[in-house]
């Protein structure tokens, strides 16, 4: 989810490079560094030290007191708060700036953190049971096995994949009665099916769809509940429209991919794959990856297949804020790049992230990673900096520069640089 | 023809058996030989001059008295040939010896094709056999609880996301207890490396887990496993006939090492994992290959060894022998640096006659040691020509650098009173790869 723009704006945009962060002298008390996360805004860093058997968190102010047995996947929250998963007295908790949750569990893994801010899920055990832990209080309910979880972005609705049925070892018959379903906000749905995957929920208004294996053997989406009629060979995630009430899915008829909503071909193209479904906040369109040729991929914006292929791979495209443009992540013949609206940048990278656009849609900002580091690519001209590693860019409210959080030679930098620097 | 068998009943049989329908066999009949197989299969079989030159290339063949019902073109007469010929009129019994022959007595090696004089990939044929009993629920109890793990924890071996978590960070200790700068890095985005391994790792063979964080770490390697599901790059599924969770799970696999950013992705010692992975379930998804490079563990040790990043300090005595995973050595062609390893860390490495591209299957491979305890022994009994190898090298440890291969090898020293320990590639290199005093801590 896009930051608030009143946020943004209240960020520091003054164009300058400053040290948040020295690593080495926070290894001096803190040991060896295992884990660093960045705050939005550039200016927190948290880390993570182990020292012997010892784990501590770091700020860029220093090493705070507590020590854990364990601790890990520590993320700031948009309000700049600490939290990680933390093993204390030999149980597993969520810590929040080193605070940890009163409620214990056997283990603890997979924090999810809704969009704005308030929630944090996370996937736990307690006798042998799992469930869902929620701002500290876990779900009354507990199931035989929960394997993905998804959040709004509000933290309202909390869904997961659950089995809620045990079985004995090789019961193959029991496991295709049906023991799979979704859970949300710890309910289970009543229908039961072979399987359920992809589970996610509407951004806006907590409907939650998700892919499912009917007892047929059949597949499926199955949307608040209640299952398409009609059954696909295969299917994948289902994607809901960030601002409409569409819930879309690719379907595998007659052994070929399309797009479908509510049990329905939407797109007339057929293809031997269409996966990594996109939809802009802008307006009503789709982009997926396809291979419209046996391994060529490119990208589809409304079933139209840009021309251009490539050889490895097309990730999830990338679309701008008004919806009119998208990019993506290539790969093809070993080597990473950026495609916009179909066509492709001349230079080739060791390494390509998402491509991001700015307020305005006009310019395409990339983290790449070169032959003597990781920079950023505006529109395809490689700025002169590099990183060790870099964090996701972002761009101010105007779309004039650009914030920078990155890593170089042990220091964390946060700079603020201008379009015109970018371009060289 | 009678198929004169030992009788085994497997209930994953019976289960389809009694479900099956007319309507549901025709229609399974019509997919599989009208739509899904279609050109290739008429080719094959309109090729396939029953000459028998595949015969002596089978294991099974080869271990049952050559007996031609063992051969793979008497295999493949008693099961595709006659499905093609009798469609939707095959009885229970019929029915039953294919998914017998299938599943439990081919291990879709593909020795015989390099003997074939076309070059018929006779595994396909058997195969496709496994993809239309498949469809009609016929399948190996234990291979489809198998099936059903990737499909429900896109693993083989039930694992809990918890339980992986776990291990990793236990065995991140055990490796600091020999090197102290040894380290398991979870979902470290942009290393260079994914490190994926398959499930009887963290169930019950978690040391390799620790083996290869201090390799890594004396080879100073970037690298990063993953703490989601998408770790495991075994998959049954291909060997089951169950496409559609095939390309689900191999899918995961890929998409978690590009969400990770890595440069490549190194599997463990697993011969079918890199097939999954690299070819068959690429191919489904509709990649021509695999959409970042996977480099098996035997490549990769030879990389580290001829890069001088791995120093080997002592080398190990007494006399060793190999077991070649067909995957990765009639598949990939890894013969060669296998021998190079091996010649590398052992004093006595006693080569197997026939060798490389050449060598006999494990007979645990391709699924059959996933039908479980209830063919056990008939398993064993299908490899005694491998047992007669490897007791001809006069070496008391075999190296496996497959899991499939591991297992089968070990029943087969059991069985045959063969007297060998079973090893991993990893155990030999742990115990002469050269640990720097500053690694040491």
């Amino acid at each position: 989810m896009a930051i608030d723009t009143a946020v943004l704006t209240s960020w520091d945009w003054h164009p300058a490079e400053r040290t948040i962060a020295d690593l080495t002298s926070l290894a001096e008390t803190l040991g060896t560094i295992v884990e660093t996360a960045w705050s939005e805004d550039g200016e927190h860093v948290a880390v993570v030290g182990r020292q012997d058997d010892e784990y501590r968190l770091g700020r860029e102010t220093g090493a705070l007191d507590t020590v854990f047995e364990k601790l890990r996947q520590v993320r700031f929250t948009p309000d700049n708060r600490v939290f990680g998963l933390a093993k204390l007295d030999d149980a597993w908790t969520v810590v929040f700036d080193q605070e940890p949750w009163e409620e214990r569990f056997d283990f603890a893994w997979n924090p999810v953190l809704s969009a704005d801010g308030s929630t944090v899920a996370v996937q736990i055990t307690r006798d042998n049971q799992c469930s869902v832990a929620v701002n500290g209080t876990p779900w009354e309910e507990s199931f035989t096995a929960l394997r993905e979880l998804a959040i709004s972005a509000d933290g309202k609705t909390v869904a997961a994949t659950v089995q809620t049925t045990a079985l004995k070892e090789a019961d193959v018959p029991g496991f295709f009665a049906g023991t799979w379903t979704i859970a949300v906000n710890g309910t289970p749905w009543e229908a039961r099916f072979i399987n359920t995957w992809g589970v996610c929920v509407h951004p806006a208004n907590g409907s939650v769809a998700a892919e499912v294996r009917h007892l047929d053997q059949t597949y499926g989406i199955a949307e608040n509940a209640k299952a398409w009629e009609q059954r696909f060979g295969c299917v994948w995630e289902p994607l809901f429209h960030p601002a409409y009430d569409r819930v879309l899915a690719p379907v595998r008829l007659g052994g070929m991919w399309t797009l479908a909503e509510n049990g329905q071909p939407l797109w007339k193209g057929r293809y031997h794959q269409l996966w990594r479904v996109a939809a802009p906040a802008g307006n009503n369109r789709f982009a997926a990856v396809v291979a419209h040729d046996f391994g060529r991929w490119t990208v589809a914006v409304d079933d139209a297949p840009w021309p251009i292929g490539f050889s490895d791979l097309v990730l999830t495209p990338c679309f701008s804020p008004s919806g009119e443009r998208v990019a993506a992540v290539f790969r093809d013949a070993g080597t990473w790049g950026i495609v916009v609206d179909g066509k492709p940048w001349d230079h080739r990278f060791a390494m390509a992230w998402d491509p991001l656009f700015s307020p305005g849609g006009r310019e395409v900002l990339a983290r790449v990673e070169v032959e003597d580091g990781v920079t950023l690519a505006l529109d395809g001209t490689l700025w002169s900096a590099r990183f060790d590693t870099l964090a996701p860019p972002c761009f101010d409210p105007a779309g004039e520069r650009v914030l920078v959080r990155g890593m170089r030679r042990g220091h964390c930098i946060r700079q603020v640089v201008d379009l015109k620097t970018l371009r060289g | 023809m009678t198929i004169h068998r030992n009788p085994v009943d497997d209930p994953g049989f019976e289960r389809g058996l009694q479900k099956l329908t007319p309507e549901r066999l025709s229609a399974v009949v019509h997919q599989v030989l009208d739509t899904e197989a279609a050109a290739r299969l008429k080719i094959y079989l309109a090729t396939c001059v029953h000459c028998g030159l595949c015969s002596e290339a089978c294991h099974w063949y080869l271990s049952n008295r050559k007996d031609p019902e063992y051969s793979p073109v008497g295999k493949v007469k008693e099961t595709m040939a006659k499905l093609v010929e009798l469609r939707d009129t095959v009885t229970h019994d019929d029915l039953r010896a294919m998914a017998r022959i299938a599943f439990t007595e081919c291990n879709v090696c593909r020795r015989c094709s390099m003997y074939c004089p076309f070059g018929i990939d006779i595994a396909y044929l058997l195969l496709t056999i496994r993809r239309f009993c498949h469809l009609l629920g016929i399948v190996p109890l234990y291979l489809q609880d198998t099936v059903n793990s990737h499909s429900a924890a896109y693993n083989q071996m039930w694992v809990g996301q918890n339980d992986w978590i776990d291990t990793l960070l236990w065995q991140e200790e055990e490796a600091q207890s020999e090197v102290p700068s040894a380290a398991i890095p979870l979902e470290r985005e942009g290393a260079d490396i994914m490190y994926s391994v398959i499930a009887p790792e963290p169930k019950i063979l978690a040391q390799l887990i620790g083996n290869m964080a201090q390799i890594m770490a004396v080879a100073g390697m970037s690298w990063t496993m993953p703490a989601t599901d998408g770790w495991d790059n075994s998959n049954m599924a291909m060997f089951s006939g169950d496409f559609e969770i095939m390309g689900r799970v191999e899918r995961l696999h890929w998409d978690t090492a590009l969400r990770l950013k890595v440069k490549r992705v190194v599997m463990g010692e697993c011969g079918h994992a890199f097939r999954g992975s690299a070819y068959d379930g690429p191919k489904w998804l509709g990649w021509l290959h695999p959409p970042i490079p996977m480099v098996h563990a035997v490549d990769f040790y030879h990389e580290l060894i001829t890069s001088g990043r791995i120093r080997i300090a002592k080398k190990i005595k007494g006399p060793i022998t190999l077991q070649e995973p067909c995957n990765i050595v009639r598949g990939l062609g890894l013969g060669e640096k296998l021998r190079f390893l091996m010649n590398a860390v052992c004093e006595d490495f006693r080569d197997v006659e026939p060798n490389r591209e050449h060598n006999y299957c494990c007979a645990a491979g391709g699924g059959v040691i996933n039908c479980g305890p209830i063919w056990k022994a008939e398993r064993v009994r299908g490899n005694k020509e491998k047992a007669k190898q490897l007791a001809a090298t006069g070496a008391t440890t075999v190296i496996t650098p497959c899991h499939n291969c591991h297992s089968g090898i070990e029943d087969i020293v059991g069985h045959y009173k063969l007297g060998m320990h079973v090893k991993f590639f990893s155990d030999l290199l742990l115990e002469a790869m050269e640990i720097p005093d500053e690694l040491r801590g």
